[in-house]
């Protein structure tokens, strides 16, 4: 007879890892924004936005003290990781990010580049890396430039955009 | 279903020697970019290629060498980057007149500290039918650097199969072509096994799983025994004059999807699936001083249009 009890165990246990591998992409993610929020002096919050929020349908993005929310990062759904500048209404995709349910391995695509990343260390390693492309690197400039741009230039009462840059 | 044949969609990879990933300088052995430049041009010239995918090349030597040929329907995909410890060294060369550039994309796998490039994904439309080719072009580690028996070279035969899986996403029945230095033969775990890169032609074409290798009929000896005066006999891709059980190996292939074994708009032509081998290439290929010690490969599908 098949053995469903034992079965039982090993779902239950694959879902005990995979939880705890997904705090674990959270942690990651949550120090990765932070990180770069510091560096930027708040100029600039990461956060994870579902494709179809850059459709203009609905938009996933919770933002929590404008950094990383992990309670968007669920799974089947394209996603990107996207820069926010807190100065000025400008959004730029960095790079697109799918992680399945049971954690790990991340997908991380960029500027032309496909990182798949098993493990923690990987994945800290990718997000570095993606922050060393030029390409991503000069997103963050633009973004950078532009606040700064916003903050010497006489203030207006204009409406909010949700301008998207690719 | 019945088709015409439009055109021949050929396709060629070559390891150059040129630059290794661990050469010190990008500028590559300069002394010899004529001689490959020579080499590229007349592979050009006789085979009329859409896709020449070369490895151990700089931008340096694709500059040098898209000059030397001085044609001006080709273009180059540089996927060269040598600023990080892991050196990329391939790039496409392709006949903008018959393909348009669609995407390109790096594949790299991360575990812990280790990373593992699993090749550069390209894809192009034929200009005479629209159709998308996706073509992956792979230089994997040689084997004074991953041991033969090493699992990181299971793990690249996997990992590369998995990254193909978002081909098959978008389109069920894909034109996939692979194209490298493997530096593994076709009977290798890393590719029979874990890329599934199969040789048994009727199971390609019954479970999408697998990829078609028609290199495995390139092991041995080019022309039997006893040779005719004139007949060369190589017996695979790369020379190395200390191997210890052969000197020879088929570390080059190209590798089908089944999409290229049906009754679909491309088909491959696999009698035309060859080791490529010149005279002065042959010299120097089995001169352990130079630094050429592979010969291209090619193979040749066909475009066709339903009648």
């Amino acid at each position: 007879m098949t053995d469903f009890t034992k079965a039982f165990r090993q779902g239950q246990r694959a879902a005990v890892d995979a939880k705890d591998a997904r705090a674990q992409i959270d942690q990651v993610m949550t120090d990765f924004a932070q990180q770069l929020n510091r560096v930027t002096e708040g100029i600039i919050s990461i956060e994870l936005i579902a494709d179809s929020a850059f459709s203009g349908l609905f938009t996933m993005a919770v933002r929590l003290g404008k950094l990383y929310d992990p309670s968007i990062d669920g799974d089947n759904v394209e996603k990107w990781i996207v820069a926010r500048g807190s100065l000025v209404p400008e959004v730029r995709r960095l790079a697109r990010w799918k992680r399945p349910h049971q954690g790990y391995p991340c997908l991380i695509t960029y500027s032309g580049n496909e990182e798949r990343c098993h493990d923690r260390e990987a994945l800290e390693r990718g997000l570095a890396s993606m922050l060393q492309d030029p390409w991503v690197g000069d997103q963050l400039r633009q973004l950078l430039e532009l606040s700064k741009a916003a903050v010497n230039s006489p203030t207006e009462d204009e409406p909010p955009s949700n301008s998207v840059t690719e | 279903m019945t088709w015409n044949r439009i055109k021949p969609l050929t396709l060629l990879w070559w390891n150059t020697g040129l630059t290794p990933p661990t050469a010190k300088k990008s500028n590559g052995r300069l002394p010899d970019r004529p001689f490959a430049a020579d080499q590229i041009r007349l592979l050009r010239k006789n085979y009329k290629f859409d896709v020449l995918g070369l490895a151990e090349v700089s931008a340096e030597d694709l500059e040098f060498i898209l000059r030397h040929i001085g044609d001006t329907s080709l273009a180059i995909v540089d996927m060269t980057n040598r600023k990080h410890r892991m050196k990329f060294d391939t790039a496409m060369i392709y006949d903008r007149t018959s393909l348009t550039l669609a995407n390109k994309l790096s594949l790299t796998e991360r575990s812990g500290r280790g990373k593992l490039k699993l090749g550069e994904l390209v894809t192009f439309e034929t200009v005479s039918t629209g159709d998308l080719v996706h073509v992956v072009a792979s230089h994997w580690p040689s084997r004074r650097t991953l041991a033969q028996h090493s699992s990181k070279r299971a793990e690249l035969g996997m990992r590369l199969r998995q990254s193909l899986e978002k081909v098959h996403l978008a389109n069920p029945n894909p034109y996939i072509v692979l194209m490298g230095d493997y530096n593994d033969d076709p009977f290798s775990p890393s590719l029979s096994e874990h890329l599934h890169a199969t040789r048994d032609r009727e199971l390609a074409i019954q479970d999408s799983a697998f990829l078609y290798n028609p290199f495995w009929r390139r092991l041995g000896e080019s022309q039997s025994f006893p040779t005719s005066g004139n007949e060369v006999s190589i017996c695979g891709t790369h020379y190395y004059d200390g191997g210890e059980f052969t000197r020879w190996v088929t570390f080059d292939q190209l590798i089908f999807s089944p999409a290229f074994l049906g009754d679909n708009a491309i088909a491959l032509e696999e009698k035309l699936s060859e080791i490529i081998v010149t005279a002065e290439l042959k010299d120097r290929v089995m001169d352990k001083r130079q630094v050429f010690d592979h010969f291209p490969v090619s193979s040749v599908a066909f475009l066709r249009r339903e009648i």
